[in-house]
């Protein structure tokens, strides 16, 4: 295939010479980026930055988007397990974080629920987690004000079928990381986090469709509900 | 069946219509509502335009750059010619892994390779996964549009199509019931599919990043559940840097289902790391040309690969609007399927596509990233002409067009016979004026009618 490979961009080699000596003023160095393009970002993300307005927005968005919120501490987090175990949704998943150490105590003391940890690869899990598992627990890196948008950045500690296959999904936040928008909350991604981990993500609504006539319809493949809990302890 | 025999057929299929009609009204008005500032869509748009048809200049630098660093992440890049090259390439993928069975996200490029098609040949089964292609795949049809590959169908239709093919009874009130029952036979398919295959909507060329929206999951499920991970995109998809992406997917996702941020914005940069516990082992990408390279070269129309496949052109067209999808024949349906059809898909056969244009100008005035669909389709349409008059009737009544066009005295004189109906009839043909009363022109030209005018006021 190196065959098929050279001779795709012998053409466009081919191309991109033939323009840039026809119009050598024009040429951008399309791997540099654009300069005028960064200077736009950065006043978008001057506008931005975690503040008591942008907590507003972002909860407005939030529930527009179908999303639901719970505030407070220990005690609201141990209602909302009590609540999820009243309606049936009892068997959570939960990863290996400090979150997760936290949550799972948490968990022990309502009745009828019962934990898994995914301390083991996918393969061994996965048809539990298809089957037997209700809720699923990660965090939230930030949100952004703007769009009702959480930026989740899945790692060995949380891992990405946490927040894909089970039914509900609670996303822990700390109402301080709030961005004002795409471009600034991205922007706050470094580099090396991008490529450490195979996957960075954006959640902004339980999963969706308008598939059939257009009429919209929540819990297409992925969570049905998905609960932010602003831990404000 | 021919480009005009799919069109009559087409606008007389009533249910067809009434599906087309309520679909394209919803897309347009979601549209329009989340445009909130006028000033700032046109400033973002020029801004695309600009970033996009510099990309189409320089692909070769930025296709390397991709490759560098997605393989530097851990993820295997093919490069493929054509569709054969592709199908061919993704089998030999499949066989490694010994596969059976295949689960895909949404992704036109794979339709333009018929993959599925290919890989039933060779005892893979390729299962639509978005709810849209599921249908259109369960009733062995073809998508009609690239966004809502499903749109022609009714509720109704597709309750009584889950009966049939699942035998699964469902209430066609209910959409809730049956989505519900594209998620529950879509579960078991991701969970034993051995490959998961998706398109990809920008490749972010200085991370070595695939960047994928989408609103059901599917997409997720399709690239993070199986073990090996196959991307196929198009290869003018490429964006130089990551700063670029949230200007692009602004105008992305309003364009084409009028929402401001789609469910999902998942940025993948590779198999599973050593530590982490999920996601694939191998994730494979694959750079399909099939044409592309050869219209970056035609100055004409290079422009075209700005599109980032919206599909808003297509909603705003009059013609695709009353005809759909499927008429067209081509993978790419529509004003930019008019345009890329024929390098795409073969001249032979699409550039005929061109003719169905009013040149409203509509698409041109909606496309997010600025394309002169409307010129392009023009340039088209005159190639089609200059390659296919192999009618002499049609190429002589042309002439004698001009010919009549470039003679004042001889016009006036035609154009006067033209208000007689008598020679109206006689002139036009019977296949025309089936159906439609016979044009005849005034009695008095512009031309005749202001030279009163300005006698009378003298």
């Amino acid at each position: 295939m190196n065959s098929a490979r050279e001779r795709i961009l012998r053409r466009l080699k081919i191309t991109q010479r033939s323009l840039s000596d026809a119009n050598p003023n024009s040429h951008t160095d399309p791997l540099s980026g654009s300069t005028a393009h960064q200077g736009e970002h950065q006043a978008d993300a001057r506008t931005a930055g975690p503040s008591g307005q942008g907590l507003t927005q972002l909860l407005e968005n939030l529930s527009q988007n179908r999303i639901e919120v719970v505030r407070g501490g220990q005690d609201q987090a141990e209602q909302l397990v009590s609540r999820l175990a009243s309606q049936g949704l009892t068997r959570w998943l939960l990863g290996s974080s400090a979150l997760a150490d936290s949550f799972e105590s948490l968990i022990a003391g309502v009745p009828g629920t019962e934990t898994t940890r995914f301390i083991e690869n996918f393969e061994v899990l996965k048809n539990h987690i298809f089957d037997k598992i209700d809720v699923g627990l990660s965090s939230a890196h930030a949100a952004i004000a703007d769009t009702g948008t959480l930026l989740l950045r899945p790692d060995a500690t949380e891992p990405r079928t946490l927040s894909l296959i089970p039914p509900v999904h609670v996303i822990v936040l700390n109402p301080h990381h709030i961005f004002g928008n795409l471009e600034s909350c991205l922007a706050s991604i470094p580099d090396t986090a991008l490529r450490q981990n195979s996957n960075t993500l954006f959640i902004s609504s339980p999963s969706k469709t308008a598939d059939i006539q257009q009429k919209l319809a929540y819990g297409a493949h992925g969570p049905k509900r998905v609960i932010v809990f602003l831990d404000e302890s | 069946m021919n480009f005009n025999d799919r069109i009559t057929e087409a606008l007389g299929n009533q249910s067809l219509r009434t599906n087309l009609r309520g679909a394209m009204d919803f897309l347009r008005s979601k549209r329009l509502l989340s445009i909130e500032k006028p000033d700032l869509w046109e400033a973002k748009r020029k801004q695309a335009g600009h970033l996009r048809q510099d990309v189409t200049r320089n692909l070769a630098s930025l296709l390397e750059r991709l490759e560098d660093n997605c393989t530097r992440n851990g993820m295997q890049v093919h490069w493929a010619e054509n569709a054969d090259q592709a199908n061919q390439l993704i089998l030999d993928i499949c066989k490694q892994k010994a596969a059976e069975s295949m689960v895909k996200g949404k992704s036109m490029a794979s339709e333009e390779i018929e993959l599925n098609d290919y890989l039933a040949r060779h005892q893979i089964e390729c299962i639509e996964s978005d709810m849209g292609e599921f249908i259109v795949q369960l009733a062995e049809e073809k998508p009609s549009h690239i966004i809502m590959p499903a749109l022609h169908k009714s509720q109704q239709d597709i309750a009584s199509l889950f009966q049939a093919k699942l035998q699964e009874p469902a209430d066609p009130d209910d959409v809730d019931q049956l989505i519900d029952i594209g998620r529950k036979t879509m579960r078991e398919k991701f969970k034993h599919a051995d490959i998961g295959l998706s398109g990809v909507n920008f490749a972010i060329a200085d991370k070595g990043l695939l960047c994928l929206v989408e609103n059901e999951g599917n997409g997720r499920m399709s690239t993070t559940v199986p073990d090996t991970h196959i991307a196929i995109m198009g290869l003018e998809k490429v964006l130089p840097d990551l700063n670029e992406l949230p200007t692009l997917l602004h105008l992305l996702t309003r364009s084409a289902t009028g929402q401001r941020i789609t469910t999902y914005l998942n940025l993948i940069s590779g198999p599973r790391r050593n530590d982490e516990r999920d996601g694939p082992r191998e994730v494979h990408l694959v750079l399909l040309d099939n044409g592309r390279s050869q219209m970056a070269a035609d100055e004409a129309l290079r422009s075209s690969l700005a599109c980032i496949r919206c599909g808003a052109c297509m909603n705003h067209c009059p013609v695709y609007t009353r005809i759909g999808g499927h008429a067209y024949g081509s993978t790419y349906p529509g004003p930019i399927g008019q345009v890329i059809a024929p390098q795409l898909n073969g001249e032979e056969k699409y550039s005929e596509l061109s003719s169905a244009c009013s040149m409203n100008n509509a698409c041109g005035d909606v496309c997010p990233v600025g394309i002169d669909l409307p010129g392009l389709i023009r340039t088209q349409r005159s190639r089609h002409a200059q390659r296919s008059f192999k009618s002499k009737l049609e190429a002589g009544i042309w002439y004698l067009w001009q010919w009549l066009h470039l003679h004042p005295t001889l016009y006036r004189l035609a154009r006067q016979a033209m208000s007689r109906r008598l020679i109206a009839r006689l002139l036009i043909p019977g296949s025309w004026r089936s159906g439609r009363g016979v044009p005849v022109s005034a009695r008095l030209s512009l031309h005749q009618i202001m030279a009163k005018r300005k006698q009378s006021s003298e």
